[in-house]
C-alpha cells in the first residue's frame, strides 16, 4: 500500500475515534465568526471575505499544530521517522492527513459564514467553497512543515503560528482572499488571483517537500 | 552488524560518547550496562538514525553507514524504546499493522495477528491499545520492533513493566531471533545469563 494513504487512513481514524482536534477546532471557529458578527459589524455593511480567511487560518493552524502536537506527545512521532520511507513521502503523508482534516473544518467553517454572514457569494458559492479547498492545500504544507519542526520544542503551538502566519498571509491568504473577494463583487480579478493561489500552493508543496529531504 | 569506531556525542557542553568502539556480530546479544547518564540510550537512538553523532571514523550498520545510508540503515534496524509509542485509538492490530503498511511489508493484517499471537496479545488484539496495560505495551513495542524482519534489534530496558510470562516470552522471542542471525544490543540495569557480552559504559566510555 502506498505510505501516503497509509498515513492519511491513520491521521483520520485517529482523529474520527478521539475527535480532539475537529470538534474543539469548530467550535472556537463558531465562536470568533460570533463575535466578528455580533461585534464588530453591528452597524456597519461590509464587502469583503477578510472574516472567512481569518477564521480559517487561525483554526486551521490550531488543527494542525493540534495533531503535530499528539505526535511528539506521544513519541509516534519518532516511530514514524524510524520507518523506511523517505522523508519527503513523509511530509506529504503527514499533509496529506492534515489537509483532509482541515478541509472538513473549511467546510463547516464556510458553511456556518454563509449562514451568520448571509451569502454574500449569490451563484458564485460553489466557486467560494472551491477556492477555501484549493486555499487550504498552503496552510496544510506550511502549518505541517512548521509544526514538525516547532512542535517538539518547548512553547511549539506559538513557534507554529509565528512562523506560518507571516508566510501565508502575504501569499496564500491575500491570493485567496483576492479570488473570494471578487466572486462578492464580480470583478474581473478572480482567475489571476486563483492562478497565483495555486502556484503559491505548487511552491509551498513542493518545497516542504524538499526541505523535509533535506533535514535528513 | 553493528561497527563503530572513534564514536563521539556532546549535547552542549556535555560529552555523552567518547570514542566509543564497538562491534557486534550476527547472531550475537550484546547487553549494554551502566548507571544513568552514561550515555545507553544516546547511543541507541543514534544507532536508529534519530539522533545524529558529532564524528566517528567508522559508524555502520550491515555495512551501511549511519549517517550517508539513513534509509537502508532504518529498514535493517528494529527498535523498542524505554516508552513505546503507540496510537492509543486504534487497536492492538491496527497498530501493528499501520507499522507494517508504512514499511510496505505484504499480508500486514495476517501478519500482524501472527506477531500478536506470539507475544501473548492475541485475545487482546482487537481492543483498543489505549485500553492496553504497560506490559502489553512492551509486548506490542516488540512485536512492532521484531515485525519487519530486521537484522539488527536494538532494545532499551524492553522488560519493563512485564511480568513472569511476558518476561518469558520476550526472552524466547529474542533466542529466536539470535538463530535467526539477528544482532541483539539490550540496554539493561541487569545483566542477562543468556547474554554473548556484556559491556559496561561509563561517562560514554566502555570500562
Amino acid at each position: 500500500m502506498n505510505p501516503l494513504i497509509v498515513l492519511i487512513r491513520k491521521e483520520l481514524k485517529v482523529e474520527f475515534r478521539s475527535l480532539q482536534g475537529i470538534v474543539s477546532s469548530a467550535l472556537l471557529s463558531f465562536m470568533i465568526l460570533m463575535t466578528f458578527k455580533f461585534s464588530m459589524f453591528l452597524d456597519s455593511n461590509f464587502e469583503g471575505t477578510g472574516v472567512l480567511w481569518s477564521v480559517i487560518l487561525l483554526t486551521g493552524l490550531g488543527l494542525i499544530t493540534h495533531i503535530s502536537t499528539r505526535e511528539s506527545e506521544r513519541g509516534t512521532f519518532e516511530l514514524l521517522k524510524l520507518s523506511s520511507i523517505t522523508r519527503y513521502q513523509l511530509f506529504l503523508g503527514r499533509m496529506a492527513g492534515s489537509l483532509l482534516l482541515l478541509w472538513i473544518l473549511s467546510t463547516i467553517i464556510t458553511i456556518l459564514y454563509v449562514i451568520l454572514f448571509e451569502n454574500q457569494f449569490g451563484n458564485n458559492l460553489s466557486l467560494a467553497y472551491l477556492v477555501v479547498l484549493v486555499g487550504c492545500v498552503g496552510i496544510a504544507a506550511v502549518g505541517t512543515l512548521a509544526a514538525s519542526t516547532a512542535t517538539p520544542l518547548h512553547g511549539g503551538w506559538m513557534i507554529t503560528s509565528l512562523f506560518s502566519i507571516p508566510i501565508l498571509l502575504f501569499t496564500v491568504i491575500e491570493a485567496s482572499l483576492r479570488a473570494t473577494d471578487s466572486l462578492v463583487t464580480n470583478d474581473s480579478d478572480f482567475q489571476l488571483a486563483f492562478m497565483l493561489l495555486i502556484l503559491y500552493n505548487l511552491a509551498f508543496v513542493t518545497g516542504g517537500a524538499w526541505l523535509s529531504e533535506l533535514s535528513e | 552488524m553493528i561497527k563503530l569506531n572513534a564514536f563521539f556525542k556532546s549535547f552542549g557542553p556535555k560529552k555523552v560518547l567518547r570514542g566509543l568502539n564497538l562491534e557486534t556480530e550476527s547472531g550475537e546479544i550484546v547487553t549494554l550496562v551502566g548507571n544513568n547518564g552514561s550515555g545507553k540510550t544516546t547511543l541507541l537512538r543514534i544507532l536508529t538514525t534519530l539522533d545524529v553523532p558529532d564524528s566517528y571514523n567508522i559508524a555502520e550498520i550491515d555495512g551501511f553507514d549511519l549517517s550517508t545510508n539513513r534509509e537502508e540503515v532504518r529498514s535493517r534496524i528494529g527498535y523498542l524504546s524505554h516508552n513505546p509509542p503507540y496510537y492509543p485509538e486504534l487497536t492492538g492490530v491496527e497498530n501493528l499493522k499501520f507499522w507494517l503498511d508504512l514499511n510496505s511489508i505484504e499480508n500486514s493484517e495476517e501478519k500482524a495477528r501472527n506477531l500478536l499471537a506470539q507475544v501473548g496479545l492475541i485475545s487482546f488484539s482487537d481492543d483498543l491499545s489505549g485500553n492496553y496495560s504497560r506490559g502489553m505495551i512492551q509486548r506490542l513495542g516488540f512485536s512492532m520492533a521484531i515485525s519487519h524482519s530486521p537484522t539488527t534489534l536494538l532494545l532499551d530496558e524492553p522488560f519493563t513493566g512485564l511480568d513472569s510470562e511476558g518476561t518469558e516470552i520476550i526472552e524466547e522471542l529474542l533466542l529466536k531471533q539470535k538463530e535467526d542471525g539477528c544482532s541483539i544490543v539490550i540496554v539493561s540495569h541487569d545483566e542477562l545469563s543468556y547474554s554473548d557480552r556484556t559491556i559496561k559504559l561509563e561517562r560514554g566510555e566502555i570500562a
